[in-house]
């Protein structure tokens, strides 16, 4: 077997959506309105959630899809595994898909744990047979065990999940489609569902296509990732680089609160090293500053590092730190702050940088400046979790913030 | 962990990718999906029979119930009340057959429209032949019909102490029947997903036929300067043909019942294609 035998082609394919305007919604409408002209044809806007996406997977890649809302990522999903055609181009499969759109569909209330398992395996594509060879896989993997005879709609939500992909996961197709499944279920359930995706496509070949927006679990079950953007792909490589420009792209810009010609930001000198640390790195930032024709005098810098909820994990106050700084004038600072092993979360971190001068008086406030990414590697890489991180850690550790001796060019 | 499931079997380079591809203009019936699939049309066919009596107190009997009420007042009234002749036999086997034959096409018509829209989250969500969902819907009312059927035939047995060896061709008027149900149907189902009126049109269409067919009176009853026009609904014939098969006699008009075979199975063919017609645009619309 050839591992990069072509799994699937996407070839210049387009969906378009007629909006809302021309059609009508009851037989009298539609006859009504064919009756007045017969061969106009209706009015209504067009939508165009894809535009001219072409792609190819191999066997064995795991392909991640990123984007806003919106971006036409369910809509490529939708076309690959053939519940809506496409308006234009082709889509070329080499094995069956199964897909993973939502956990739960298939299931009917009424019907047992049991019923369900058969049901949805042959909404899926499975045969009776191939089903029963992976039942107690199956049942296992969900842990319902004791309530297969009990009515689905009698189970707890996290059951219902739990079943739901345990049956699509043990599908036998070559190329699987996940969309947004992990956003339920409680840590350890996503956390098994990771590790049955790795199985997946690292370890039995099997194509995954992934669509997300948790950045941390793209990057931990893909290998290369798309971004789409109002139904185009920006840009297809692998997945930290898109990952990282979609969001650069995504974030809060960069904005200032106060400004002024005392003290100007000339941004994160070292940034091209902060994009992939480890939990367990330090964090070393060289904050880039220049300033007016008077310099500066006791000059305090204060810093927050936020997560990409804009929370803010670390605040450093500098008084507490540091003496004041002096700085000439006409000059070009940097002042480094490093900060021992904060054991961030895996994910995207922002600055918010705040100086002042004595008196409390603010002369530069920047917001949201892009900062650093805590890979997920030694997050999600290993089949046991760490204990789940609920709020910022606080190790002992020790910051310095100090005038940098090496200038960087 | 779970062990780890057999690998997929590989496809071979050289197999032939699936290609998917916009929607043809003019698309053909493709019948060869339903066998294809039958793992599935099974499946979902059963679980439209098990959803049916879950949670009922008498459970599968409601199918023996159900006609054997019908039939007796339907018999009363049309033998006692309106004095209608049932042509030699009991007014209540009588009403029971023809009922029987009305029943298998109103149950397949009925339940099949609506199958899309009940099934609206699977539409929208999974791929799979749609066709299946009212198929597998008309199928579950046709084993309703089985069972009617041998009912059928132990009242025969017993009122009349026998049935003659047409009762072979029996099952072949129940099908015909269910055919020109699902042909409704399944135009129903597909129209259905845009159009929400089919599902107040069809079923109060479907009840009328209850009196525009000779369910619980004899052909021989309408005015003979009718009698052309009203053959013109297949399940005069269907219905006589089945009583023909069931209680012996000749029926109203051998023509009649060749008619309406072939209108049974242009009416299924005509709702495939129909089907056809919108099923492209069933998960954007739903």
């Amino acid at each position: 077997m050839s591992s990069d035998a072509l799994a699937l082609a996407v070839r210049g394919v387009s969906k378009r959506y007629r909006l809302k305007g021309g059609g009508a919604t009851t037989l009298g409408e539609a006859a009504s309105q064919w009756l007045r002209a017969p061969l106009r044809r209706r009015r209504g806007r067009d939508l165009e959630a894809l535009a001219d996406v072409s792609f190819e997977l191999r066997r064995g890649e795991a392909l991640g899809i990123v984007g806003r809302n919106g971006a036409g990522k369910s809509t490529l999903l939708k076309i690959i595994s053939r519940v809506t055609p496409p308006t234009s181009g082709e889509v070329h499969l080499w094995g069956r898909v199964g897909s993973l759109l939502e956990v739960e569909t298939g299931f009917h209330p009424e019907l047992t744990g049991r019923e369900n398992v058969y049901l949805k395996g042959a909404v899926l594509g499975m045969r009776r047979r191939e089903i029963a060879a992976v039942f107690d896989q199956i049942v296992a993997f969900s842990g319902v065990e004791e309530f297969l005879e009990t009515p689905v709609k009698r189970y707890s939500s996290g059951m219902r999940v739990r079943l739901g992909f345990a049956v699509a996961a043990h599908l036998r197709t070559e190329i699987l489609l996940i969309d947004e499944v992990l956003a339920v279920g409680d840590l350890e359930f996503q956390q098994r569902c990771l590790g049955r995706m790795d199985e997946l496509s690292r370890g039995e070949g099997r194509t995954v296509i992934f669509v997300s927006h948790q950045m941390r679990l793209i990057e931990a079950a893909c290998t290369r990732a798309v971004h789409l953007d109002g139904g185009r792909i920006v840009r297809d490589g692998p997945v930290d680089q898109v990952v990282r420009h979609y969001e650069n792209q995504s974030a809060g810009r960069e904005s200032f609160r106060v400004r002024s010609d005392e003290l100007e930001w000339c941004g994160i000198r070292n940034r091209s090293q902060l994009g992939r640390l480890r939990a367990d790195q330090d964090l070393d930032l060289l904050l880039g500053f220049s300033t007016g024709a008077r310099g500066m005098t006791s000059l305090h810098v204060d810093l927050a590092v936020k997560n990409e909820r804009n929370e803010i994990v670390v605040h450093i106050r500098s008084p507490f730190v540091t003496p004041a700084l002096d700085l000439e004038p006409h000059s070009s600072v940097d002042i480094r702050v490093r900060i021992e092993s904060p054991h961030l979360v895996p994910g995207h971190y922002f600055l918010d940088v705040y100086a002042f001068a004595p008196g409390d008086r603010v002369v530069l406030w920047v917001e949201n400046v892009d900062a650093l990414i805590v890979g997920a590697g030694a997050y999600f890489g290993r089949t046991e979790m760490l204990p789940a991180v609920r709020a910022p850690v606080i190790p002992p550790y020790s910051i310095t913030i100090e005038r940098s001796e090496a200038r960087s060019p | 962990m779970t062990p780890a499931s057999p690998p997929a079997a590989p496809p071979t380079p050289s197999s032939p990718p699936l290609v998917i591809r916009p929607a043809a203009v003019w698309p053909s019936l493709q019948l060869a999906e339903i066998w294809e699939h039958w793992d599935l049309l099974r499946t979902l066919a059963s679980r439209d029979v098990k959803l049916r009596y879950r949670q009922t107190a008498l459970g599968v009997s409601w199918v023996v119930i159900q006609p054997l009420l019908a039939a007796a007042v339907l018999g009363f009234v049309f033998g006692r009340v309106a004095k209608v002749s049932a042509s030699g036999t009991g007014h209540f086997l009588f009403a029971f057959v023809g009922f029987l034959a009305w029943s298998a096409f109103t149950a397949a018509a009925t339940r099949s429209a609506p199958s899309l829209l009940q099934n609206a989250t699977l539409v929208s969500r999974v791929y799979f032949p749609r066709l299946l969902l009212p198929v597998a819907a008309s199928l579950s009312s046709l084993l309703d019909a089985a069972i009617g059927l041998v009912v059928a035939v132990v009242i025969a047995l017993w009122t009349m102490g026998g049935v003659p060896l047409t009762v072979a061709a029996a099952p072949v008027f129940i099908m015909l029947a269910g055919l020109l149900g699902a042909g409704l149907g399944i135009a129903g189902a597909a129209l259905a997903v845009s159009y929400r009126d089919v599902q107040h049109v069809l079923p109060v269409f479907v009840q009328l036929t209850l009196f525009a067919s000779p369910v619980a009176y004899p052909v021989s009853a309408v005015p003979a300067e009718f009698r052309s026009l009203y053959l013109l609904n297949p399940l005069a014939g269907l219905i006589d043909g089945l009583r023909w098969s069931l209680l012996g006699g000749v029926p109203g008009a051998w023509s009649g019942v060749l008619y309406a075979a072939v209108t049974a199975v242009a009416c299924f063919a005509a709702g495939v294609y129909c089907f056809r017609l919108l099923d492209r645009g069933f998960a954007d619309v739903i």
